[in-house]
């Protein structure tokens, strides 16, 4: 193995992977529960309105969808018999962290509204569309995250050995 | 002679509707399904191995079923609110 791509490379691309996959998760989870909580305080008293609610949950699912991409993404590029170089290494890393540490802050924000939101809704049913724009400037933040992540892993180019 | 609607245990006020079920069901299958469909499918066959395109185009399908359960959500509730209330159950035995 030369100096470029040494054989410990791949740690931190798998690692980066891990970053993507399971910060970006627990925002998710974080957004699905706290939610989910206002959900069940709102369906008790109107359960015809729950189906509308369920939206920062959603959203919260995409999130996560967004740290599987690129999860996929980055694993794609690396196996046992592809040269994989540390810058490579070093990119991944850093796409996968943006990825993940982003849906995290993005999955909190959406739990905290969607919850407050949704007790709100129960008395004022205006309140639905500031809700449906908070949520979304909130998801857009973990949208920040996967176009750099994949700006990242675009600007690897050949990997040199 | 008793019927199930009217009695109210398929009611649309108390306990589960099976068709609020199915279509939560039927959107919980979509988000997982779609986008990484989405990337492996259009990995291939539209963007020729660009792996950045087709992460692009499955983030755009993921909101795009997100859109449709918005839509979904709103129908739901506008139907709640024209379709007329069951019945009042009488009883017409003595």
């Amino acid at each position: 193995m030369s100096e470029l791509c040494p054989p410990w490379a791949p740690f931190f691309g798998f690692a980066g992977v891990t970053a993507a996959m399971t910060m970006s998760t627990v925002g998710a989870a974080y957004g699905t529960s706290k939610a989910g909580i206002g959900i069940a305080g709102l369906g008790t008293f109107r359960p015809e309105l729950i189906m509308k609610s369920l939206i920062p949950v959603v959203m919260s699912g995409i999130i996560a969808v967004y740290g599987l991409v690129v999860a996929v993404l980055i694993s794609s590029s690396i196996g046992p018999n592809q040269p994989y170089s540390l810058f490579a290494g070093f990119i991944h890393l850093a796409a996968g962290s943006a990825c993940g540490f982003t849906g995290l802050a993005a999955g909190y924000a959406i739990g905290i509204v969607g919850d407050a939101c949704v007790r709100a809704y129960l008395n004022e049913s205006r309140i639905f569309v500031a809700m449906v724009l908070i949520l979304i400037f909130a998801e857009v933040l973990g949208l920040y995250g996967l176009i750099v992540a994949l700006i990242l892993n675009t600007s690897i180019g050949d990997m040199v050995c | 002679m008793v019927n199930a609607v009217a009695t109210g245990k398929m009611a649309p006020q108390q306990g589960v509707q099976p068709a609020v079920l199915y279509k939560l069901i039927l959107f919980a299958i979509l988000m997982a399904v779609v986008p990484i469909g989405t990337y492996f499918g259009s990995l291939n066959y539209m963007w020729n191995g660009s792996t950045t395109y087709s992460a692009i185009s499955a983030v755009v399908t993921a909101n795009i079923v997100l859109v449709g359960y918005v839509v979904v959500a709103f129908e739901e509730e506008a139907a709640y609110n024209t379709t007329p209330a069951p019945p009042l159950l009488r009883k017409k035995e003595q």
